[in-house]
């Protein structure tokens, strides 16, 4: 049962995840639910938002063991940065994209340098503590500056919708899930061909061979936690364009969130963290639709919950890996 | 080995302090918000002490401590017409060990899974109360006010728990039973191949903090006389609180829960009675500070200052 | 070209496991290192390698000292481990494995080559470039971890315990391979070895380790016909 190379393990998830999200909209769809497949796509949108905002979580956890507590943050903040880019400078967000990564990958260097170097080698213990009081730190600047209101990135563009056969979609979050899946397939690209890529790899299996075959260890941190801190702002911008935000939901939502799709998906791999993101994603707006909005967060961690009991190495086992 | 003169320094100060804490509610008789602040205190440190026997010594990341808080406190609200009243609070230890046998299951993941796993009881309880009005819904309950409502009647209990929950941690760690928890601790596989049944310590150790968790859930509950789901699991309050303080303090110490929880109080209450609006802000940057420069806990510090105080000799 | 390790002393925490150890690897030399189990050879390679750090003591390579040098750098210097127990990155797959041990950038520069030859020593391993490491066979694994260590083109390689666990065909061939890499590529071997024949019949020095210490050394093929090697290793006959 164990596929023996990459194609076959890409293949099998994509048609996986393909085949189930066929059926389930052709079977709505049939049974005169046009209606449902709308929520679903809404669903399958969500959910691509979802997992681009977890994998740099994963891949930090991948490659380093380390839980970043601050990571909601880190996404918001990004969030506010091209908000403000806009209302400011009227940047469009498509453009600041950039920006929100460059931003967001210089604080990425600076919490690497100050913080998680000197603490990493100590334990678990102090990390969680100063990520915990850096998301802290960085929840009430935000509230501080920006207030608790939410916002949400409003262009000229954001209120058109398009249609998709029987489904009517903000123009606005197909473009962004676009943008999403773009990033993600350029993503797993460069972890699976480029020799950084490889390397992260390499440490998040073992890290201490890699020391012995040439790896800088140090470095691989270092670098996986910039491009991380960059992709949260990516992530962060791309939500600020699709839906509302505020300072407080980094810590509450994205963060939980984010942990429950790693779990889902298997710390090591983009597909399956596609995969979990999609699930959660549905999830939620289905959940939603028939148990009311106040549990959107809770559906999270229900699905938290399930997979840990049920299937703790990720929904595809331990095949599907970094 | 500790000298005589050493025992006596020790033993002076520690009659000291409690003189002085004995003494808070008639010091601050006009100021009943200090009395509170300690009583508080005395609270978070129960929490702390007994986290840290399962968390600390055990190395068991226990995540469901509200629900341990919570049980505790609702349990004196639901019994506190009927029961009498320091009977409650051992009843409501009693109910916070019985819900803790819910997170059992969870004993066969490592780590942050486990860690997760725990996080649910809260949650749970939190959502079958809500649902259920004869618990008191989401309005929650009120308890009796009785006759003589004062601080001082609840300064004291809270003092007498503290300070119980630190004997008896201490006295356990220091027995047989303590030694294998800390061997656990340290390295569950070694451990479990040396013989030690890490499940039964590991259950054990979790109904040690469950208990005293409950007890201050039910003495903090008969002091605000009202419990409310959302405050009374509150994980953020209960939970990680105790956790940060006794990660400040230091962990797998005696005196780490005590100082954390102190400095911890200390710098929550002046940063957010002064400082209101950057309270959050300064609150993250203390945290984040304390653990790059102090990562063993500020008892480590301290330890260390004692030892070359006294010189040589040891 | 020498590799100079002088009385060096190794603990892990309070417990002392290297008591003084030395030996010498000269350019272009095989040198067996051989003991019994836990006598502290995987621990002398690791501290060679920088994974562990001497207490006291001194490892020069080729005249400058290891010892500043973090484990990547000493790679960089033409310093190479096999490691022990074939630690493959189990999901990566076979060519991954390869390529990642050619991290650093001189060795990035020569990969086509260096590429093309390690293929042709081991064929097998380029039958299966694309299947997950995980897969493979104890033999090929081993074959894999070797060639992983090679990409580098070093010119020192230490292998730690590279039978262990291995059909003795497969053996055989890999000390083959052994014995070219140094005969045919001049390249230096640190060799730790259990089947202590095979180690000696390709060596040229040798070393015996005995609860952390040197117990005796000299040329493989004196040590080969030596009393105390052959009670305690090679059987009484």
């Amino acid at each position: 049962m164990v596929p023996k190379s990459y194609d076959k393990i890409r293949a099998k998830q994509a048609t996986i995840i393909a085949v189930l999200l066929a059926i389930l909209a052709l079977t709505i769809s049939y049974f005169g639910y046009g209606w449902l497949t709308q929520f679903f796509a809404l669903g399958v949108i969500l959910g691509g938002i979802y997992a681009v905002a977890a994998i740099p979580f994963a891949w930090i956890y991948g490659v380093m063991r380390f839980f970043n507590l601050a990571h909601g943050e880190l996404i918001i903040v990004g969030a506010y940065v091209s908000y403000w880019l806009f209302v400011i400078a009227q940047i469009d967000p498509f453009v600041s994209l950039p920006l929100s990564f460059a931003f967001l990958a210089a604080v990425g260097f600076i919490y690497y340098k100050v913080i998680v170097s000197r603490i990493r080698k100590v334990g678990v213990n102090p990390t969680l503590v100063a990520s915990f009081g850096l998301a802290f730190a960085l929840q009430g600047l935000m509230l501080l500056i920006c207030r608790a209101d939410p916002r949400a990135i409003l262009t000229p563009y954001s209120k058109v919708g398009i249609s998709i056969g029987p489904v009517v979609l903000p123009l606005i979050r197909v473009i962004v899930l676009l943008v999403a899946v773009t990033i993600m397939i350029l993503l797993r690209y460069f972890l699976m061909r480029t020799f950084f890529g490889r390397a992260c790899r390499a440490v998040s299996q073992d890290w201490e061979v890699s020391e012995m075959i040439g790896i800088n260890s140090e470095r691989i941190y270092m670098l996986s936690f910039i491009l991380c801190s960059g992709l949260a702002g990516i992530a962060g911008t791309l939500i600020g364009m699709a839906y509302s935000f505020e300072p407080t939901i980094g810590l509450r939502a994205y963060l939980l969130k984010s942990i429950a799709i790693t779990v889902l998906g298997g710390v090591g791999s983009i597909g399956g963290i596609i995969a979990g993101g999609i699930v959660l994603g549905l999830a939620e707006v289905f959940g939603a639709l028939f148990l009311g909005g106040g549990y959107r967060d809770a559906i999270a961690f229900i699905i938290l919950i399930l997979a840990i009991s049920f299937k703790p190495t990720g929904l595809f086992g331990k095949v599907a890996h970094l | 080995m500790v000298g005589v003169k050493e025992a006596w320094k020790t033993a002076v100060g520690v009659v000291a302090a409690l003189f002085l804490l004995v003494s808070v509610p008639f010091l601050f008789s006009s100021y009943p918000f200090v009395t509170y602040i300690i009583f508080l205190l005395f609270i978070y440190i129960t929490l702390a002490a007994s986290w840290n026997f399962a968390g600390g010594y055990g190395g068991q990341m226990n995540l469901a401590q509200a629900a341990f808080f919570g049980a505790g406190a609702y349990t004196q609200a639901l019994l506190a017409k009927t029961v009498p009243p320091y009977f409650c609070l051992l009843l409501g230890g009693v109910a916070a060990v019985a819900i803790s046998t819910i997170v059992i299951p969870c004993f066969r993941f490592r780590g942050t899974y486990f860690a997760i796993g725990t996080l649910v009881l809260p949650e749970i309880i939190k959502v079958i109360i809500i649902n259920r009005e004869e618990l008191g819904g989401a309005g929650g309950l009120h308890l009796p006010v009785p006759t003589q409502y004062q601080i001082a009647s609840y300064y004291y209990p809270s003092l007498i728990l503290a300070l119980i929950t630190i004997l008896i941690t201490y006295l356990l760690i220091r027995s047989s039973f303590g030694y294998s928890l800390q061997a656990m601790g340290d390295d569950e596989d070694a451990a479990e191949s040396i013989g030690i049944a890490t499940l039964k310590y590991k259950i054990l150790s979790m109904f040690v903090n469950a208990f005293f968790a409950g007890i201050a859930g039910a003495l903090y509950a008969s002091y605000i006389l009202y419990v409310q789901p959302y405050q009374a699991f509150d994980m953020v309050n209960w939970t990680f609180y105790p956790i940060f303080m006794v990660l400040l303090g230091g962990i797998r110490t005696m005196k780490g829960p005590i100082l954390g929880s102190i400095i911890f109080m200390g710098l929550y209450y002046v940063i957010t009675l002064y400082l209101t609006e950057l309270s959050l802000i300064i609150f993250g940057l203390l945290l984040v500070v304390i653990a790059v420069f102090l990562p063993e806990g500020i008892s480590s510090k301290i330890t260390f200052k004692m030892r070359e105080k006294k010189g040589s000799g040891s | 070209m020498s590799l100079n390790v002088e009385n060096v002393d190794v603990a892990y925490g309070d417990l002392q496991v290297l008591w003084g150890v030395s030996l010498e690897v000269k350019s272009g030399e095989l040198v067996a290192l051989i003991g019994s189990n836990g006598a502290g050879k995987t621990t002398t390679l690791k501290t060679i390698m920088g994974i562990l750090s001497p207490k006291s003591g001194n490892i020069k390579y080729l005249e400058s000292d290891l010892l500043k040098l973090k484990p990547y750098e000493r790679v960089k210097k033409g310093i190479a481990i096999v490691p022990e127990g074939r630690r493959l990155f189990p999901y990566m797959s076979v060519l991954d494995n390869i390529l990642v041990g050619a991290y650093s950038r001189e060795a990035r520069e020569k990969l086509k080559d260096n590429l093309e030859w390690v293929f042709s020593l081991f064929p097998i391993l380029k039958e299966r470039k694309d299947q997950l490491a995980s897969t493979l066979s104890g033999g090929e694994q081993q074959m894999l971890n070797i060639a992983r260590s090679l990409i580098s083109k070093p010119k020192l390689i230490m292998f730690d315990e590279l039978s262990f666990g291995l059909a003795p065909i497969v053996v055989s061939k890999l000390v083959d391979t052994v014995h070219r890499l140094n005969k045919e590529e001049h390249m230096s071997v640190l060799l730790v070895e259990q089947n202590v024949r095979n180690a000696l019949e390709i060596a040229d020095y040798g070393y015996v380790l005995e609860n952390g210490r040197v117990m005796l050394k000299g040329e493989a093929k004196d040590l080969l016909a030596s009393e105390y090697v052959k009670k305690a290793f090679l059987g009484t006959i």
